[in-house]
């Protein structure tokens, strides 16, 4: 029977060389303003940077994306998570998440409905369940910080025309790389597809994209100490990780000087 | 026995299948950088330091001077169990300590002007041989007195030579054998070997390093506990029931140590494996 049922066997599997141990870092920019997110997915170092997804319906991403933090498929096997661990030049919060769709191209810079019309979420969390939906700025905005919503998205139950509610961004300028949640509506508990986002309010210029996330890990670090969570003992959270996961980092600074990370993320797989 | 489980472990464990290493070193630090404790001097280190890789190439095994080894111990498997360390005087943190698998290093390798790529061709790797999760370092010898922008020609994970590792800045670096990863191409996952190295730009006029391939095992982080005699610092970190990431350690590892932090000081501890 593929995964584990005991500590046992995942101390064998280790033994039996069915582990993978990641060790990367990511020299990351700068974010707009203490505590706001920011990606790593454009930035360079192990893996190398990744590259900007397609406009609408966007990229679907699996683990031969170059940039993503990626572990060979080993189905029927089942691959768990079992220890992250990181260190940062910044203090902030980590996480580890797998990076599912993202449509590029959606401007901030007027008002009204903007096109989305993602892509299924392919591989995994089809249902939708968990997963999350953020914007991802690669335009700077200016001027005015925009304020949005998703005008239509289909959630976790299938049901379409959902619509979440309005979030302003974090400053006037933001920077390239910040990120921003987007709320969801009462009741729903993730996203399988989004259909348009609106902008209520817009900036001066600016561009973002829509990135359909589901997070794996988190892990709070103060700034030059290495800090590690066991997945399995510490926290039993034991988080899978899917053939074609394509992992990445996302970061919540203290502050707005840009950090270097060092991670690893140590897998096995039953 | 091979190990199965924790029972099994604990079973090598009382069939005295381990071997505990008794390492000092000191922590030689440049905020915010990585440093290398191969070269480190001190007359109570343990290990004793190392060398530089000659210009030629070093394979590095547990016969190579410097290196923390344990004995062969195959067919069965070793692993490391548990990694601690303390300081009598305390230890002004934060710092993290990584131990690695030092493979292979080429030395004297110029990076005080743009003056074309560098010739270094590792050797090959006598272990890790595919370069899967291998890294590629610069470990420096003689300082920088300014910012380089460099690169790196390579072999990925694939053996598909003539790749380029994305430019990066180097930061400058005020003591010896501060360390420096090289970020690699995308969609690659690791180095089977560097063949050379190119300064398209510097803002110093000096600079020489050695290029390293390695494989990290595990990082330790020691936090800030003080500096007084009667506050001794003492972190232990289990990797079986603490931590269960259990790393490999092959036949013939050479390990060593990296650490960043944003304080010097002098640490030491023990590393216990175990095999079955």
């Amino acid at each position: 029977m593929a995964g584990f049922n005991g500590y046992d066997q995942i101390i064998s599997s280790i033994v039996a060389g069915q582990c993978d141990d990641y060790w990367g870092v990511k020299v990351s920019g700068a974010n707009t303003a203490a505590g706001v997110w920011h990606t790593t997915w454009l930035d360079s170092g192990f893996p190398g940077a990744g590259s900007a997804p397609a406009a609408t319906p966007g990229t679907v991403y699996n683990g031969a994306t170059n940039g993503s933090i990626n572990f060979a498929n080993q189905s029927p096997s089942q691959r768990y998570g079992l220890s992250v661990g990181a260190t940062a030049t910044q203090s902030m919060t980590l996480w580890v998440v797998d990076r599912l769709v993202a449509v590029s191209g959606l401007s901030t810079a007027s008002t009204g409905s903007k096109t989305v019309s993602s892509s299924a979420i392919a591989g995994r969390y089809t249902s939708g369940a968990g997963v999350q939906a953020w914007l991802e700025v690669t335009t700077a905005t200016t001027t005015t910080a925009p304020v949005v919503h998703l005008l239509s998205y289909t959630n976790q139950a299938g049901s379409t025309g959902q619509v979440g509610a309005q979030v302003t961004f974090p400053a006037a300028a933001t920077k390239l790389g910040d990120m921003i949640q987007l709320p969801l509506q009462a009741g729903d508990s993730g996203v399988q597809a989004v259909s348009t986002l609106n902008v209520d309010t817009a900036s001066s210029a600016g561009a973002v994209n829509l990135v359909l996330l589901k997070p794996l890990a988190a892990i709070p670090l103060v700034a030059s100490q290495w800090n590690e969570r066991d997945l399995v003992l510490q926290l039993a959270a034991l988080p899978r990780i899917f053939d074609g996961a394509n992992l990445m980092l996302m970061f919540q600074n203290t502050g707005t000087t840009a950090p270097t990370i060092n991670f690893r993320i140590f897998s096995a797989y039953n | 026995m091979s190990l199965s489980g924790v029972a099994s472990i604990d079973a090598a464990l009382r069939a005295g299948q381990f071997d505990d290493y008794y390492a000092e070193q000191t922590v030689n630090t440049n905020a915010g950088q990585w440093c290398s404790t191969w070269q480190t001097a001190s007359s109570t280190q343990f290990p004793a330091k190392g060398v530089a890789p000659s210009s030629g190439g070093t394979t590095y095994n547990g016969a190579t001077a410097g290196a923390l080894n344990f004995n062969n111990v195959s067919p069965s498997k070793r692993f490391l169990y548990s990694f601690g360390v303390g300081n009598a005087s305390g230890m002004a943190g934060p710092f993290c300590i990584m131990i690695y698998d030092r493979l292979v290093g080429v030395g004297s390798v110029s990076v005080a002007s743009a003056s074309g790529a560098q010739t270094v061709n590792t050797p090959n790797l006598p272990r890790y041989t595919s370069g899967v999760g291998v890294q590629a370092w610069l470990e420096f010898t003689t300082v920088t007195n300014g910012n380089i922008t460099l690169s790196a020609s390579y072999t990925n994970q694939s053996g598909s030579s003539g790749q380029t590792t994305p430019s990066q800045v180097t930061p400058t670096q005020s003591q010896n054998f501060c360390a420096v990863q090289l970020n690699i191409a995308p969609g690659d996952t690791g180095f089977q070997s560097v063949q050379s190295v190119t300064v398209s730009s510097t803002t110093g006029t000096a600079g020489v390093c050695s290029v390293i391939l390695l494989k990290p095992l595990v990082c330790l982080a020691i936090p800030g506990i003080g500096a007084t005699a009667t506050q001794p610092g003492q972190i232990e970190q289990n990797y079986v029931l603490g931590n269960l990431v259990m790393p490999r350690i092959f036949d013939g590892a050479n390990l060593a140590f990296l650490t960043n932090g944003n304080s010097s000081s002098n640490w030491l501890g023990n590393i216990r494996t175990v095999w079955g």
